[in-house]
């Protein structure tokens, strides 16, 4: 109900009303989760405000000493809330094994729902004002909307506020070509969201809990699940982001762009949570001498932007080994700079880019390095059943893997074809089109998964 | 404003339309052993099994029976009416798989509320934790009239009850898709050895859906302005490290709800006399030679006796 009657509110309001209404709509959608986190949201609002404006009327030495005093902040706030536990779990374990007896105490609270996303968009904000490329926003209420803009305050896409800050300013009106293509793009989000991803996590989730009870076919069916239940839970949570934005006449960045066609590591990441790769970009890689200072140093720093793009996902030492995993196989890429041409190459070359992102995936889903290794183990020794199925797989029986199956190939089938006529590359006639939105929307009801699964990327 | 309402309008008959004919096909061909409704719609369940066998036995005549048993798979599986004839008892088991007090409100004014003055209700923790819409599609599927099958769907209106609604009603002509070999008769399944075995109850946090301790308590008013006359039961199970601990805690909430309703409660979850794993079909429910058991110390138990026998 949130969206339609903010949408109705938005068109119905006069224009200088609209950014007011959204702005208070955006923070009552953040206060459902955790009403009083808002008050974090709101401090590195108010510290990255002033730092711009100050940033922009200052002297360089000045401004960059605004410039390191924003950042220092915000990435303070996201280090209590995101790694204290981490770090000081971390130092009582090094403590303890150096018999020094001593332990920190950890703080029980939430990680803030989106945290990761919206902290990454206002320190973009700070540099491309630092860097000249934007001029500070002095309007306080249109640079909270900045931030909070609520399709994408808690999974991004992370905007730049070149791209979206002065459509705030913007008069849009309702209009039938942005609520066609925002609607197409939210039904094909929830399609991928409830059809495909939560379908697949009822299978991938008791799988990875039990990974020593089960056998290696579930293992590997799990692993493959999980590849697409991310994809589409992820892309699929942008493309209902891009959509709602859509609707009400904003544009958002693309955030996905068929990853798993890639042939290579590098270009899988040029495809996957772009808005993302490119901030680590623009913002880290390039800073640190980007490929300016030599091949061994790219390849260092390549290393060191997806080491630090794990840690972003998550204050758990499997995500920092899945990120420096990629970034050791994007090193290797590049050094020995393989080519995929011919049909044939380009089909090998996009089985074993996927099958090396579905290996690496298990890092990112498993709760612990020993529930990884539990399933690493468990395929390549091709594990059997070692004992009964534990009972949570009792609903899980063979039709109903079979089912899933069959509907994860449908989804390959058709991903292409859809993502590009929601996208506007490929045209169809309007009656096509109609049947098409109108067989997602049935398989909605009918395939849908409309129980508590939330998407995986609001914890970071 | 207009192009946007009348193609919304289209889509969304194109919409009805995809899904009435899927939802027809899904229902009526069938893959292998089943429907393909159970293949690729969520939560679906079979047309079949224990609740298609007691529901065609209950209907097949009008029998008054001296006792009804209402429940989850503890009530088909835990009270066998060959055993209560031997006491002199008619005894029909209305308990179907993980059935709720949602469930047995819906069976007991549709189909029980003139065949007994006695209603055996079976109690297991877990049923009051869960949401129950498995339990209530697999009834939505085999009750064998369709008003009972609404009036499941409006205890729980979500898009699993409507599409198990909707394949009932396109179905035509359908079997017996999952015939259970255990059944014997008047609802009772038999179950004689080890099928599989579950994890035990050693999880010490119980969950409680209010809603279903709600639905309980509405269920007992309106047997009790019946006049009917109920008793609660609970029978062992294997003792496990958390067992107790998470039924002390289901004891918590359900006590002070019975004793305001002032329906008597044989709770021998953790009987252990002449239970051990020889009686006991897997780590949750008993076996045949444990029902036997069962049954018999329930006749000895001057509150049943008081609460069955006229």
């Amino acid at each position: 109900m949130f969206f339609p009657v903010v949408t109705a509110l938005y068109f119905l309001l006069p224009h200088q009303w609209r950014w007011l209404m959204l702005l208070i709509a955006s923070c009552v959608f953040y206060m459902f989760f955790v009403p009083a986190y808002i008050f974090i949201l709101l401090a590195t609002i108010l510290v990255d405000y002033v730092a711009a404006i100050q940033i922009e009327k200052s002297t360089k030495t000045r401004a960059r000493s605004w410039l390191i005093g924003s950042i220092i902040s915000t990435v303070l706030i996201l280090a209590v809330f995101k790694y204290y536990n981490f770090f000081i779990g971390n130092f009582n374990g090094i403590a303890s094994l150096i018999g020094w007896n001593y332990s920190l105490n950890t703080l029980s609270i939430l990680l803030p729902i989106g945290l990761s996303f919206h902290t990454f968009q206002s320190l973009s904000y700070v540099v491309e004002v630092y860097r000249g490329n934007q001029k500070a926003e002095k309007h306080f209420g249109i640079y909270s909307l900045y931030v909070m803009f609520y399709p994408q305050l808690v999974a991004g896409p992370i905007e730049r506020p070149q791209n979206v800050l002065h459509q705030f300013r913007e008069k849009h009106s309702l209009n039938y070509l942005d609520v066609s293509k925002g609607m197409q793009r939210i039904v094909w989000g929830l399609f991928k969201k409830v059809v495909i991803a939560d379908n697949l996590a009822q299978f991938v989730s008791p799988v990875y809990e039990h990974a020593e009870s089960v056998s290696w076919m579930y293992l590997v069916i799990a692993v493959v699940f999980f590849s697409f239940q991310i994809y589409c839970d992820f892309s699929g949570y942008s493309d209902i982001a891009i959509g709602a934005a859509r609707v009400m006449g904003f544009r958002l960045m693309e955030n996905f762009k068929l990853p798993y066609g890639s042939t290579g590591v590098g270009m899988f990441w040029s495809k996957w949570h772009i808005s993302l790769s490119t901030w680590f970009r623009d913002y880290v890689y390039i800073p640190l001498g980007g490929n300016r200072k030599g091949a061994a140093r790219t390849s260092l720093n390549l290393f060191i932007v997806f080491a630090i793009s794990g840690f972003w996902h998550g204050a758990n030492w499997t995500f920092v080994m899945w990120g420096m995993a990629h970034g050791l196989w994007l090193v290797i890429e590049n050094r020995m700079n393989v080519r995929w041409e011919g049909k044939l190459k380009i089909l090998l070359g996009t089985v074993l880019t996927f099958a090396g992102v579905s290996f690496l995936w298990i890092f990112f889903r498993a709760s612990s390095f020993e529930q990884a290794t539990a399933i690493i183990k468990g395929i390549v020794t091709f594990q059997s059943q070692p004992g009964f199925l534990p009972s949570v797989f009792v609903p899980l029986n063979g039709a109903v893997i079979v089912g899933k199956i069959l509907l994860l190939l449908v989804f390959v089938f058709i991903d292409r074809r859809v993502t590009e006529i929601v996208l506007g590359t490929r045209v169809i006639g309007s009656n096509r089109k109609m049947w098409l939105f109108a067989a997602l929307l049935a398989s909605l009801a009918l395939f849908g998964q409309w129980g508590k699964v939330d998407f995986i990327y609001f914890q970071f | 404003m207009k192009l946007i309402i009348r193609n919304s309008l289209k889509v969304l008959l194109a919409a009805i339309v995809i899904y009435a004919g899927v939802i027809f096909i899904f229902s009526n061909v069938q893959l292998i052993d089943r429907r393909m409704s159970s293949f690729f719609i969520p939560n679906m369940q079979r047309n079949g099994g224990q609740e298609l066998q007691m529901m065609r036995d209950l209907i097949s005549n009008q029998t008054k029976y001296d006792a009804i048993v209402l429940g989850s798979s503890h009530a088909y599986r835990g009270y066998d009416p060959r055993i209560f004839e031997q006491s002199g008892m008619n005894l029909f088991n209305a308990g179907t798989s993980s059935q709720n007090a949602k469930g047995s409100l819906v069976l007991y004014n549709e189909y029980l509320r003139d065949r007994s003055d006695v209603f055996i209700l079976d109690i297991y923790d877990p049923v009051f934790e869960l949401e129950g819409t498995e339990s209530n599609m697999r009834l939505i599927q085999n009750v064998p009239t369709n008003s009972a099958a609404f009036a499941l769907v409006k205890q729980e209106v979500k898009v699993y009850t409507l599409n198990a609604f909707a394949v009932r009603m396109a179905s035509v002509n359908v079997k017996d898709e999952a015939p259970n070999t255990d059944y014997i008769k008047n609802g009772f399944c038999e179950k004689k050895g080890i099928l599989y075995a579950v994890e035990p109850l050693n999880d010490s946090v119980f969950d409680a859906n209010e809603e279903m301790f709600v639905a309980f308590e509405k269920m007992v008013k309106q047997m009790q302005a019946d006049g009917k006359r109920i008793v609660l039961c609970s029978h062992p199970l294997p003792v496990s490290s958390g067992l107790h601990n998470y039924h002390d805690k289901f004891l918590a909430r359900f006590t002070p709800l019975i004793e305001r309703l002032g329906v008597p409660y044989i709770d021998l979850t953790f009987y252990t006399e002449g239970f051990g794993v020889n009686e006991f079909a897997d780590l949750s429910h008993l076996n045949q030679q444990g029902v036997v058991l069962y049954n018999q110390l329930l006749f000895q138990n001057t509150t049943f006796r008081e609460a069955v026998i006229p």
